[in-house]
């Protein structure tokens, strides 16, 4: 399959994925309007894409219907309902059953086509509902932009009988005979022309010998007639317009070339096109048809010159019939041509239908564009471009278009200009972008095609200018058809004035320019702001799509990658040591040697295990990118002034650790900006700038990720959290003042403590650092503050880089293994029974000078056992951090310390707060963990 | 060579539009909506800019009113593409500062010589 249509069908199963879950959303929210968004930017897209593959027509069609319909849900025209989800859910199978034969490589089956064009139908219908109620006295005829999209959407080569009343088209499409090497399929696209009633192909010229016969060169013309408005047509057509012939037929000609009756004649038969009010493109589009007419007329054979009469005939007929001209003469000239059996009377017919209309041969009338003298011959394409172009930039251009986009548009004429080889002139078009003249501008573009770009005062005044003449004092021509034309003196003497044109238009725009850059808005000014955007837009956006796709480096897929492959050699290696030890008569060589295969394989193991946990690692930034708004936001409503800076946001961790950090330090930024940073007199007053500093930083350290939050505020003050704790009991008064500065500190981290005086929208009621803290613990994380009165707060959050696989010490009571996480863990000791002491009932010993409380586990898991001493008389304690405190756990014995995978305990047995969760053993075991905190 | 930013959510468009211009020798980039474009465009120089409309986020519209809301940016050229239902939009294209806008999808001569054209870059 070619690249893009493999990128086709990947991405267009993610839209399904999200277009079926957007519907249900919408069902159970119907007035959930981010989610009509993103569903109808969903299917919009999906549409889109499937446009870049005319060959899935039936694919868009059916997609674009159920487009048509939510976009009536989405500006509230249609209420979302069961019926609709049901019609849209219905309308995503098709499509996935079709991009399945898109993924099988092989066309739309016909009856998926079918179903989709039934489908399509009922979606609309859906769409037009009630607002199609139409008086039913007559049996209306679909509307011919129904029945063209009917007819359109796959293979129908001849469609039916159903010819729509009025906007019948007669089209002859002669593709270029290179048009396969321009992607080009005539075929096709004729075939699949809005409302085709009749399809003719022909070869263009008579075919070559076998020999000289080249497959490569297109030799067709497809001749259709269609039930559809003529714009329609040229918007199939748009890719090909100049290979398009098309006359408008009328409403009873399509059916008498079916049917075979010949309308009436029109009783005032004019027999020329000239003079008959027709607008220059119709009169060129005419033209054209005729002389197409002189060459079929002129290469009839002996053994098809009748078909070929009658199709000219109908070919004027139909002409003619447009353009309000009888066609009793085509058939009385078709009908002696018969007789005479000379293609002569149609010949005349033709003189006289063509006299008056514009002169030419088998090129197209040369365009006024071409009169003018170029540096470098535009082809057809690039003329009709630029002339695109050009109407796009009067649109820009129109009203009061702001300095830049001005510039934007001069960038570009003045490339066009470059291009065409006018380099003087790209100059000139620069000068009035400098003076930001958009009139001047305007006045280049109408009268682009004349050859110069200067504008004069005249044009300037006249602007908007599409039509009027370059120079000023022009004559008003008297002839149409030269409205657009430059007579070579007004070139010339335009030239001759250019570059004071651009002089006058230059000084008299200064002063304008001066208002115009003075009025820009301040944001115009700097390339700042993006910030800002950036949150306004971002913020929402994080929370829907932070996990719904992990982004992961090359790189760390190589790694995986290279690992797979020597573990799976390393795997070969065990059947043969299998082999060996069926026959062997040494089982302890054997031993050896798969002790040194599994040496190998542990590393590839371990090895694997890192690199896995790196695909899972996430810059911290990620969480970071909220800030500055948030910052901003706060600061304005505080009516403080702050600078925020942040470092390390390319600092990893694990996926889960990132996300855990986001509420608590959203928490903290909110903390220092509320209580921490003072207002700017404040600051003033304390001699500090009056802009605040709060500074977000991350690194590694070792196996952790660490996070600092530090402001410049007034910090913490210690006398005021004691006399608050002291205030709600939390402490007594001999505590309150054994405490020092930093221990009093830390009491903002106990639960339901608020210091400020009246509580703040913004940081919380009565949610303080408490959350915070037990958030960041329930990652196995720390968090350390330390605060300086008057000088400002730092908190120091620490996080493991991973929290899939947890290092567990093994420990022996009453002769079961538990285990519990080495990161609780400060030390083991050995402690002879006599320096164990009962203080209040409470066993304690002293360690290292400090008196550590002594629990026995087989006391806290309610097991009437006492622990065992080993053979010295001394018990093995685990000490354990808790907070700031360490306290000791009596165990029987100590063992390995493993990385283990953790599982949280579920069901029934997740309401067991003792432990943290199990984990599996080598030997198939199941090793209960302890969580010491919930036990003590 | 001029260098073209794609901006476009949909990943196969930004494909198909990359390698027709790839083919002609421009330097193509890519952005899937109009706050990433707008970001690269800071800090990379970009001749043109190729500009989808309907994409989360920040659309075209949008993301077009912000490049000519800035004065290192203002002047670069930008085509806005999109689905024929959108046509109906062309004008509103045209109001943020868009220099063109053609329907999606763009035939590969149409979009080679409108980038050329305004770049004044002839084959």
């Amino acid at each position: 399959m070619n690249p893009l249509l493999e990128q086709f069908v990947i991405e267009s199963r993610d839209f399904l994925d999200a277009i079926a879950k957007g519907l249900l959303t919408l069902e159970r929210e119907p007035g959930n309007t981010e989610a009509i968004d993103e569903l109808f930017r969903g299917v919009h897209t999906l549409k889109g894409n499937s446009g870049l593959f005319p060959e899935y027509a039936a694919f868009t069609h059916l997609v674009h219907a159920g487009e048509d319909l939510l976009d009536a849900v989405r500006d509230g025209q249609r209420n979302f309902d069961a019926e609709i989800a049901d019609h849209l859910l219905e309308c995503m199978d098709i499509v996935s059953a079709m991009l399945d034969c898109v993924e099988a490589g092989n066309a739309l089956a016909p009856t998926l086509c079918e179903a989709g064009k039934e489908l399509a139908l009922s979606l609309r219908a859906l769409r037009d509902g009630p607002l199609t109620v139409q008086p039913t006295s007559e049996p209306a005829a679909a509307p011919p932009e129904q029945a063209a999209e009917t007819n359109s959407a796959d293979c129908a080569y001849s469609a039916g009988s159903a010819v729509a009343d009025s906007g019948t088209v007669q089209f002859r499409y002669t593709p270029e005979s290179d048009c396969f090497f321009k992607g080009d399929d005539p075929l096709f696209t004729a075939a699949n022309a809005p409302g085709l009633l009749n399809l003719r192909v022909t070869a263009l010229q008579p075919w070559a010998d076998n020999d000289a016969f080249d497959p490569y060169q297109c030799n067709l013309q497809l001749e259709g007639i269609c039930a559809a408005s003529r714009e329609d047509l040229e918007q199939h057509f748009r890719y090909v317009p100049d290979q398009v012939e098309m006359i408008t037929l009328a409403a009873n000609s399509a059916q008498a070339m079916q049917d075979g009756t010949v309308p009436e004649p029109d009783p005032q038969a004019v027999d020329t096109l000239a003079g008959r009010g027709l607008s220059e493109e119709e009169e060129a589009a005419a033209g054209r048809i005729l002389r197409c007419q002189y060459e079929v007329l002129a290469r009839t054979q002996p053994d098809n010159r009748e078909g070929v009469w009658r199709s000219v005939a109908l070919v004027l007929r139909g002409l003619a019939t447009a353009h309000g001209i009888g066609h009793v003469h085509i058939d009385e000239a078709l009908d002696a041509c018969l007789k005479t059996d000379s293609g002569d009377p149609l010949a005349r017919v033709l003189d006289r239908m063509a006299a008056g209309t514009r002169p030419g041969g088998n090129t197209p009338a040369p365009a006024p564009r071409h009169a003018a003298p170029r540096l470098r011959t535009l082809s057809d394409d690039e003329a009709e471009l630029v002339d695109r172009i050009l109407a796009a930039h009067l649109k820009m251009l129109d009203g009061e278009p702001t300095a830049a986009v001005v510039s934007a548009a001069s960038i570009a004429l003045a490339g066009m200009r470059r291009y065409e080889g006018r380099n003087d002139d790209a100059t000139a078009i620069a000068g009035l972008s400098q003076a930001h003249d958009a009139a001047g501008l305007r006045a280049v573009i109408a009268s682009w095609h004349g050859g110069n770009s200067a504008p004069t005062a005249a044009a300037r005044e006249a602007a908007p200018l599409q039509t009027a003449p370059p120079a000023a004092p022009a004559p008003q021509p008297s002839s149409a058809p030269a409205k657009r034309t430059v007579t070579a003196a007004a070139a010339r003497q335009t030239v001759a004035t250019a570059p004071a044109a651009v002089a006058r238009s230059a000084a008299g725009a200064a002063a304008e320019t001066a208002a115009a850059v003075a009025d820009r808005p301040a944001a115009a000014s700097a390339s700042g702001g993006l910030e800002a955007i950036r949150s306004e837009l971002a913020e929402a956006a994080i929370d829907h799509s932070a996990n719904r796709v992990l982004k992961v480096s090359q790189e760390k897929i190589d790694r995986l990658m290279d690992l797979i492959g020597e573990m799976v050699v390393a795997k070969n290696a065990l059947p043969y040591l299998a082999a060996r030890a069926e026959v062997s008569t040494n089982p302890r060589e054997i031993a050896r040697e798969i002790k040194n295969q599994y040496g190998v394989i542990n590393r590839i193991a371990e090895e694997m295990q890192d690199a896995i946990m790196q695909v899972r690692m996430l810059p911290v930034g990620n969480i970071f990118q909220r800030f500055p708004r948030l910052v901003r936001d706060i600061s304005r409503k505080l009516g403080k002034q702050v600078e925020l800076y942040m470092e390390g946001e390319d600092a990893e961790a694990d996926k889960n650790i990132v996300e855990s950090l986001a509420d608590p330090l959203i928490h903290i930024v909110r903390n220092s900006l509320d209580h921490g940073l003072e207002p700017p007199d404040e600051r003033r007053a304390a001699g500090k700038p009056e802009t605040g500093i709060i500074r977000i930083t991350a690194f590694q350290e070792a196996d952790r990720v660490i996070i600092e939050i530090s402001d410049d505020g007034r910090g913490i003050d210690p006398d005021r959290i004691k006399a608050k704790a002291l205030e709600r009991g939390m402490i007594d008064e001999a505590r309150a003042a054994a405490l020092t500065d930093h221990e009093a500190v830390q009491l903002v981290f106990a639960a339901g403590f608020s210091t400020a005086e009246q509580i703040s929208d913004l940081s919380g009621r009565g949610v303080g650092m408490d959350v915070v803290r037990s958030a960041i613990e329930k990652a196995h994380g720390s968090v350390q503050l330390s605060s300086e009165l008057g000088r400002g707060t730092r908190i120091r959050i620490g996080l493991p880089l991973s929290m899939a696989v947890t290092n567990v010490m093994i420990i022996r009571s009453a002769e079961q293994m538990f285990g519990v996480q080495m990161d609780m863990v400060v030390e083991t000791v050995r402690v002879p029974a006599k320096a164990i002491h009962e203080i209040k009932q409470q066993r304690t010993t002293v360690l290292r000078g400090r008196i550590v409380p002594l629990y026995p586990l087989n006391d806290l898991l309610r097991i009437p056992t006492e622990p065992v001493p080993n053979e010295d008389g001394e018990l093995a304690v685990l000490v354990i951090r808790l907070g700031d405190q360490d306290v000791g756990v009596i165990v029987d014995d100590f063992d390995a310390t493993l990385d283990l995978i953790l599982k949280p305990l579920d069901g029934v047995l997740g309401e067991l707060a003792g432990y943290s969760g199990t984990a599996l053993l080598g030997d198939g075991s199941v090793l209960m963990v302890l969580n010491p905190k919930e036990l003590l | 060579m001029a260098r073209v930013l794609i901006v476009d959510d949909a990943a196969t468009v930004r494909m198909y539009h990359r390698k027709i211009l790839e083919d002609c020798g421009f330097e193509v980039d890519e952005a899937v909506n109009g706050l990433e474009a707008l970001e690269k465009a800071f800090t990379t120089r970009y001749d043109l800019f190729i500009v989808d409309i309907n994409m989360p986020k920040m659309d075209g519209y949008r993301f077009v009113s912000e490049l000519r809301a800035r004065e290192e940016l203002a002047q670069v050229p930008a085509i806005m593409v999109s689905t024929e239902s959108e046509t109906k939009d062309s004008d509103r294209a045209f109001a943020a500062g868009a220099n063109f806008y053609l329907i999606k999808p763009a035939r590969p001569v149409e979009l080679t010589t409108s980038v050329r054209l305004m770049l004044g870059e002839p084959a």
